[in-house]
């Protein structure tokens, strides 16, 4: 009876949960680029690096721009991303992870940061930390929280 | 579905998937009669390059495709031990017309089944045209893979035509009559059970490392297309020597126009195994022990298990990380880790896995979505606490 009704439990979880096409590929920045944001930074912040994708300039803040494209950084939706840019290149992205719109895609067991850490650890083999930025392949990842907002500002090394 | 994640599967169709691939270099129309082709390194080459070593290999043709007057959606290529053995051509079907999960599916019936009907009736004219006298071959056992071949030799190839209403319109081709009639590969049909089974545990490869892998097994993609438990089970039954493809499992498990909704994938899983003169032993959750019997007897193992983005991406990273530096490790499967692993009622997926570290206590998997997804790693516990299903295929 037990064995029963565990098939039959089994079976219902294959006949509804079996829908999903997992896949690695990002959205709007990885189709129109061709490479995940996270590379795409780390080769832009050297000098004289052209910027991909479709930015914006932000209004009034001279030599910021916003990119218009969706994309997925560190394998979560970024809420917004902005760069700084000089004569030289980009010298700052900021990737900004809104708390409400983490919210919005479904309860997660672990906190917002503690994910992005997470993500951050996996992609350079470093332990982050807020406040205790990470250097990898020449980019220095500094991840701050603000009232459950996270944000993961990728500048050249020093 | 949200908006994001449907623009992430059709960006991996646009990129990945053979069947909308971009590139002029069209089907040549003499490697549907012409043997002499199949060996012509040019035409190889233009498969895409492999390891010509690999026990099995599957490639998508590279461009456009067009054969007996009728476009198609792509074209792939079986190879074994370095030679071509076989060529698909998937005029139409209804996962990679439909795509994933998209909106208005009903509304599109109409049209998707007018298009298979004309297909069907195009491919089969050009076919008889050509000089094909086309017979019905039975296949697949008698259970929900049963379905028609029509067989016919075209000059020196020899075709079969599989019309699987309401699914898909395909056309494979062989070299000889007895490939385009069987499903099971003749060593699997003339071999002692012992032999296999000796045939099959050599198959494991075992590096200083610790890994024991199962390196052999043929990728095919599944796109855009609700296929991934279908494509695991493809590939795993190729390796196992049942030469059926992802299109003719998703049609037997009741993927209609796209859509897994009451799909029958154990019984799928049941029935290729049994079409396969093997058997589908499954388990509740995935066991460590069970696992490593497995692919030490040369089996892949194919688990059912919550997925998410996120820590796609850190299975992603580490593996780009550990083809560079083999001694990284996974973090232990501490509390907080755990956190991070996907949640009950997120997305499921199916993923092969091909092989196992028992010292670094890790899986070595693969997912159905492209050459650069083979050999992933996780950590057991994560296996254990993520996967519902585990589906062992064994010789009887």
């Amino acid at each position: 009876m037990k064995m029963t009704l565990k098939s039959i439990l089994c079976a219902c979880i294959l006949s509804t949960a079996a829908i999903a096409i997992p896949q690695t590929f990002n959205g709007g920045f990885f189709g129109a680029v061709g490479q995940q944001f996270e590379d795409f930074a780390i080769a832009a912040v050297a000098p004289g690096a052209e910027l991909k994708g479709k930015w914006v300039a932000v209004a009034k803040e001279d030599g910021k721009l916003r990119l218009a494209l969706d994309a997925v950084v560190l394998g979560i939706p970024a809420s917004e991303i902005t760069a700084e840019k000089t004569a030289g290149g980009a010298t700052k992205f900021t990737v900004t992870y809104k708390a409400g719109d983490d919210r919005k895609r479904g309860k997660a067991a672990a906190p917002l940061k503690t994910r992005i850490l997470g993500a951050l650890r996996a992609y350079t083999g470093a332990e982050a930390a807020p406040g205790k930025p990470v250097d990898y392949k020449g980019a220095r990842f500094t991840v701050a929280e603000t009232k459950g907002d996270v944000s993961v500002e990728i500048t050249k090394a020093p | 579905m949200s908006v994001r994640r449907r623009d992430f599967l059709a960006t991996l169709a646009a990129l990945a998937f053979p069947l909308r691939a971009a590139e002029t270099v069209p089907f040549p129309a003499e490697a549907l009669t012409s043997i002499a082709l199949w060996d012509d390194p040019k035409f190889i080459e233009r498969w895409g390059a492999f390891d010509a070593k690999q026990r099995i290999v599957c490639r998508n043709w590279q461009g456009r495709c067009e054969a007996l007057g009728t476009k198609a959606q792509g074209a792939s290529a079986f190879f074994e031990e370095g030679r071509l053995r076989s060529i698909s051509i998937l005029f139409l079907d209804a996962g990679a017309w439909f795509g994933f999960a998209q909106a208005g599916a009903s509304a599109r019936v109409p049209e998707f089944l007018s298009l298979h009907r004309q297909t069907s009736a195009n491919v089969e004219s050009a076919l008889t045209a050509a000089g094909g006298k086309l017979r019905d071959v039975p296949l697949g056992g008698r259970q929900l893979l049963k379905h028609t071949g029509r067989v016919a030799r075209v000059g020196d190839v020899w075709a079969r035509l599989v019309v699987w209403p309401e699914y898909f319109v395909k056309l494979s081709l062989f070299r000889d009559e007895d490939a385009a009639t069987q499903l099971l590969a003749p060593y699997r049909r003339t071999q002692k059970r012992d032999d296999q089974v000796r045939a099959f545990a050599a198959l494991v490869e075992k590096s200083p490392n610790g890994d024991q892998i199962l390196r052999g097994i043929p990728m095919l993609q599944q796109g855009d297309r609700a296929y991934c438990g279908m494509s695991a089970l493809a590939m795993t039954m190729q390796h196992l020597g049942l030469r059926i493809e992802t299109e003719e499992l998703a049609a037997a498990a009741g993927i209609r126009f796209g859509s897994t909704q009451e799909a029958k994938t154990r019984e799928t899983y049941d029935d290729a195994a049994t079409v396969g003169a093997m058997r589908m032993d499954r388990m509740q959750k995935p066991e460590w022990a069970r696992i490593r019997a497995s692919i030490s007897a040369g089996m892949p193992v194919v688990v059912f298990r919550r997925w998410s983005q996120e820590r796609d991406f850190v299975h992603t990273q580490f593996a780009r990380r550990f083809a560079q530096d083999p001694a990284a490790v996974l973090p232990r499967a501490g509390m907080e880790e755990r956190k991070l692993w996907p949640q009950r009622g997120g997305f499921a997926h199916a993923s092969i896995v091909n092989g196992f570290n028992a010292a670094r206590g890790e899986v070595i998997f693969t997912e159905s979505w492209s050459e650069q997804a083979r050999d992933r790693r996780m950590r057991f516990e994560e296996l254990e606490g993520t996967g519902y299903m585990a589906c062992h295929p064994r010789l009887p």
